[in-house]
């Protein structure tokens, strides 16, 4: 997506000046296999969902050169309702729109993802679809699969959240700061099939989580 | 839905990651030692706050709660401040009148009486200990400097760091050598009085130094902070222990762990405080 450079810049200082020293001095992150923190893409992010402070910390854990590639997929229906958050949505946290209540079914909601693959970028996607219960993991849903498989080349990386929950839960906006924990998988690409594909997502994920 | 895995690590690993935020400690010395007070009083506060921090992380907490918890928080700033200024009263009442009135009033006008007890209880054990308790290092720079000699405020911290860093050190000495790759120590009737007894030696030996005291004080203040330094540990392991966590988990980076680095000075420092001050005046 191209952006121009006062937007880049805005990012840029949103994540110094704002999130980083939030999470930081306040919140207290505690990052595991940070190695393993993607430097390029094109790559899926993959991680669990519990509050809006997860795509905040994924964003602020990649290298600012690269921060303008980081392309969080989020529900068009909650983020663009309002035209300030939308814009703030769409300009600085850079998010791809994806509409969950489609009607028509020729629209293709992979289509602008797999397109931001295909430019380099680096896309996060919470397979749960929404954010559940504070500290709890919902099913994943099988998008990613089928992103993957349209896409087998880009690799997939698991991200383990834990503790987001406890500090911007579902349904509140009453900021707590309480310690918490990001995870980083290996990474793995396309393997065949679908089936196969969400199992190996699982046992990474509850691999990570122990 | 699955409920997520709490943490799990192999056992022998602990007492490495144990040793891992050493230099924690010489710049907490350096921040109590230099001549900025204001500016050591915050770092106190903000060690606080990652106390408390690190304590509500670990327990299981309501969604009711978080009122609560934020008004915990926000008690933080007022009572650096009521040591800072030597307001020794309204220190003592603080956390008691924030518990039961700020927080009561709080969950009675927002309907939540059904969560008191469920609220107050953990928020008690947290406040205790790691603001009541590490608030004192404050209370220990300001006072008493009526009665003490010029160098009593900075030799007050200093001795009451050594002491705990050397209780620190014996009971670590104990765990590497006595026991290696098993696990976290274990806490006995014979190694409270054991630490408790070596660090009153060393308190006699080592008192010339930093403050004029006579033999026999710096005899049981060693003896106390020795026993308190070694409490607190067991304190934060029986915490770590009841949600399953073991106990050198977590370390600094990402502030986890603060808790076990600072244990040792939430007992020892109110303890010390009253005890110099019984000393002195």
């Amino acid at each position: 997506m191209f952006k121009s450079k006062p937007v880049r810049w805005l990012q840029k200082v949103i994540v110094i000046l704002i999130i980083r020293p939030i999470l930081n001095v306040l919140v207290g992150i505690n990052i595991k296999n940070q190695h393993r923190v993607p430097k390029d893409g094109p790559m899926i992010v993959v991680a669990n969902h519990n509050s809006h402070m997860d795509t905040a910390v994924l964003m602020a854990l990649f290298p600012l050169n690269v921060l303008y590639k980081v392309r969080p997929i989020a529900a068009s229906d909650y983020w663009l309702k309002n035209r300030a958050i939308g814009w703030f949505a769409t300009h600085i946290v850079n998010i791809i729109p994806i509409d969950r209540r489609r009607k028509e079914k020729q629209n293709d909601p992979l289509s602008p993802i797999a397109d931001a693959l295909t430019n380099g970028d680096i896309v996060i996607m919470f397979p749960e679809g929404s954010r559940g219960e504070p500290e709890q993991m919902s099913e994943f849903k099988s998008g990613v699969a089928h992103l993957s498989r349209r896409c087998p080349d880009v690799p997939v990386v698991p991200v383990f959240l834990r503790g987001m929950g406890k500090t911007l839960p579902r349904g509140t906006s009453l900021f707590l700061p309480f310690f918490c924990d990001v995870i980083f998988g290996q990474a793995f690409t396309w393997n065949g099939s679908k089936q196969a594909f969400m199992n190996r997502i699982k046992t990474q994920f509850d691999l990570l989580a122990q | 839905m699955t409920t997520l895995p709490l943490h799990s690590l192999p056992l022998f690993l602990e007492n490495r990651l144990r040793h891992r935020v050493w230099w924690m400690h010489p710049i907490l010395l350096f921040i109590l030692l230099q001549p900025i007070r204001p500016f050591a009083y915050i770092t106190i506060g903000y060690l606080c706050f990652l106390a408390l921090k690190d304590y509500l992380s670990m327990i299981p907490t309501h969604r009711m709660d978080r009122g609560s918890v934020l008004i915990a928080y926000f008690t933080i700033p007022l009572l650096i401040y009521w040591a800072a200024t030597d307001r020794y009263g309204l220190y003592v009442i603080w956390i008691p009148l924030v518990v039961f009135l700020g927080i009561c009033l709080s969950l009675y006008i927002r309907k939540k009486r059904f969560f008191f007890k469920d609220t107050i209880r953990p928020l008690v054990w947290g406040m205790i200990p790691f603001l009541f308790g590490l608030g004192h290092l404050v209370l220990i720079m300001v006072t008493p400097r009526e009665v003490a000699p010029p160098l009593s405020q900075n030799g007050n911290v200093l001795y009451l760091v050594v002491l705990v860093q050397f209780a620190i050190f014996v009971s670590l000495a104990r765990d590497l050598f006595l026991r290696p790759f098993k696990g976290p120590p274990m806490f006995t009737w014979t190694s409270a009085l054991g630490i408790g007894l070596i660090t009153a030696v060393f308190s006699a030996i080592i008192v010339p130094l930093f403050i004029v005291l006579p033999l026999s004080y710096a005899l049981v203040i060693g003896a106390s902070v020795g026993t308190a330094v070694f409490t607190a540990q067991g304190f934060v392991q029986m915490l770590q222990e009841s949600v399953r966590i073991p106990i050198h988990w977590r370390t600094v980076q990402g502030h986890g762990g603060i808790l076990l680095q600072i244990a040792g000075y939430t007992l020892s420092a109110p303890i010390y405080f009253h005890l110099i001050r019984l000393a002195f005046l």
